[in-house]
């Protein structure tokens, strides 16, 4: 006997913090009171200052790195990347395994690289 | 004393089904969840509800224009689930060589009584585990989730909607603290915040908290908040508004949460006439109870009681709640 909403749904509105996961009070204030964005909701904030905190990060890393942490970015940023890494994409992916797909992705990259390179930096790295 | 033979199991199959019935309706008329929830009957394994939130159609119309066409401003969608519970009854070859017909008939009342009270507490657990969206552990022994439409839990200060970023609350508050013990003012608290409820257009659509729902162990403090003439415990004589205005329904079944914790203090109020919108619980087959079609090798008569439902929680508006914890 189950009564189940429409994760998906609510996840894409930014109205859970995870499929399967509600809001907590604190966060549903951060969330319909202080107006802040569900992602950095869902990274953490409950305050501004912490919003505040958080955005400078985020902004520090896309002007070093040329992109938002995956984190940060938004389904369809991540849907592109997963293209980019050779994966076959259909709009039932949850943006948390997007995130740890291209994770997985990058990681082997780097690993492959440091070998050609002659480094352990890939070892270290994992 | 004579015994049971095979050429009595059709009149004691029919015996016993009319024990069964009577027993079932003797429970359905105590059992309030059963008064509460709204009672269906469906043939669909997963059913599937969709909020609507009204229409907002009428408009001003000027001399011979069209009416303007309704549109039905769609909201959350929940899907209920059925699961089957059930159980044997078996009349042994003992009870029937040796004619044991009360032990017999006490199996079957029993097995009423386990049925419609089982119901009857897991229509209650989802009131008493709604002030959490975490899963719970249902009567059956099931872990169930407890989150409504909106994927919180039933009573939330914050509900939401998908239309916009309004909320909405059903979470009994007084003096800015959630969760109030029950008193005359936080009911009268309650039924303001309620009658004020806007929709996510902003439009008004009043909710009229009429019952009053409460432990065995609050309806005495219940009934004397909403039936006495003046004012209860006041030292004037003034008049007590809420006197015919809120009807106080005791349930058993809300003293003691499944799993055991004392939830006597909690309290409940919803909109009689809107509650169905709220919860429901729909009946694939009722509990009913069933002759075996073969005789095992142990020649028990097998009777079988089994029933399919589920529970559903819906758009939670007009039901609102609180546990008595003053948060």
């Amino acid at each position: 006997m189950q009564s189940t909403p429409n994760w998906s749904a609510l996840y894409a509105k930014g109205r859970c913090k995870a499929v399967g996961i509600s809001w907590s009070d604190e966060e549903l204030n951060a969330v319909y009171e202080l107006h802040i964005p569900v992602e950095y909701v869902r990274n953490g904030c409950k305050t501004l200052e912490e919003y505040e905190e958080a955005k400078n990060q985020v902004e520090y890393h896309e002007k070093e790195k040329g992109e938002k942490p995956l984190r940060y970015m938004n389904k369809f940023d991540l849907v592109k990347l997963a293209v980019q890494c050779g994966e076959n994409v259909t709009d039932d992916v949850t943006r948390n395994d997007l995130i740890s797909l291209i994770e997985v992705v990058r990681e082997k990259k780097f690993n492959s690289e440091a070998k050609l390179a002659g480094s352990d930096a890939g070892a270290l790295q994992s | 004393m004579a015994q049971i033979l095979t050429t009595d199991f059709a009149s004691l199959t029919d015996d016993l089904q009319s024990i069964w019935n009577e027993v079932a309706k003797s429970n359905l008329e105590e059992a309030v969840g059963f008064k509460v929830f709204s009672i269906k009957d469906t043939n669909r394994r997963t059913y599937d509800h969709l909020v609507l939130h009204g229409l907002d159609v009428i408009k001003r119309v000027a001399q011979g224009a069209d009416l303007p066409s309704a549109t039905v401003v769609e909201g959350d969608s929940v899907t209920w689930t059925q699961a089957r519970y059930g159980g044997l009854v078996s009349v042994t070859k003992d009870m029937r060589m040796f004619d044991l017909h009360d032990e017999i008939t006490s199996l079957v009342k029993s097995a009423a009584d386990d049925a419609f009270n089982k119901v009857d507490q897991s229509l209650a657990d989802v009131l008493l585990n709604g002030f959490s969206a975490s899963a719970y552990t249902d009567v059956y022994g099931e872990s169930v989730a407890s989150t409504c439409t909106d994927g919180l839990a039933i009573f939330s200060a914050s509900h939401t909607n998908n239309i916009n970023s309004n909320t909405f609350r059903n979470l009994i508050r007084y003096n800015s603290a959630n969760n109030p013990v029950i008193s005359r003012e936080a009911i009268v608290k309650a039924r303001v915040d309620a009658m004020i409820y806007r929709d996510p257009t902003l439009h008004n659509r009043p909710i009229i908290l009429d019952t009053l729902l409460v432990a065995p162990e609050k309806e005495d403090e219940a009934l004397r908040i909403i039936n006495s003439s003046q004012i209860s415990g006041a030292a004037d004589n003034d008049v007590n508004p809420l006197k015919g205005k809120v009807k106080v329904v005791p349930w058993a079944k809300l003293q003691t949460r499944t799993g055991g914790t004392d939830t006597s203090a909690y309290w409940f109020m919803y909109d009689s006439k809107r509650v169905a919108e709220s919860l429901q619980a729909l009946f694939a087959e009722r509990p009913s109870l069933d002759a075996p079609e073969q005789v095992y090798k142990n020649k028990n008569w097998d009777y079988t009681v089994d029933f399919y439902y589920t529970i559903g929680r819906g758009f939670p508006a007009y039901v609102w709640g609180s546990t008595a914890v003053g948060s």
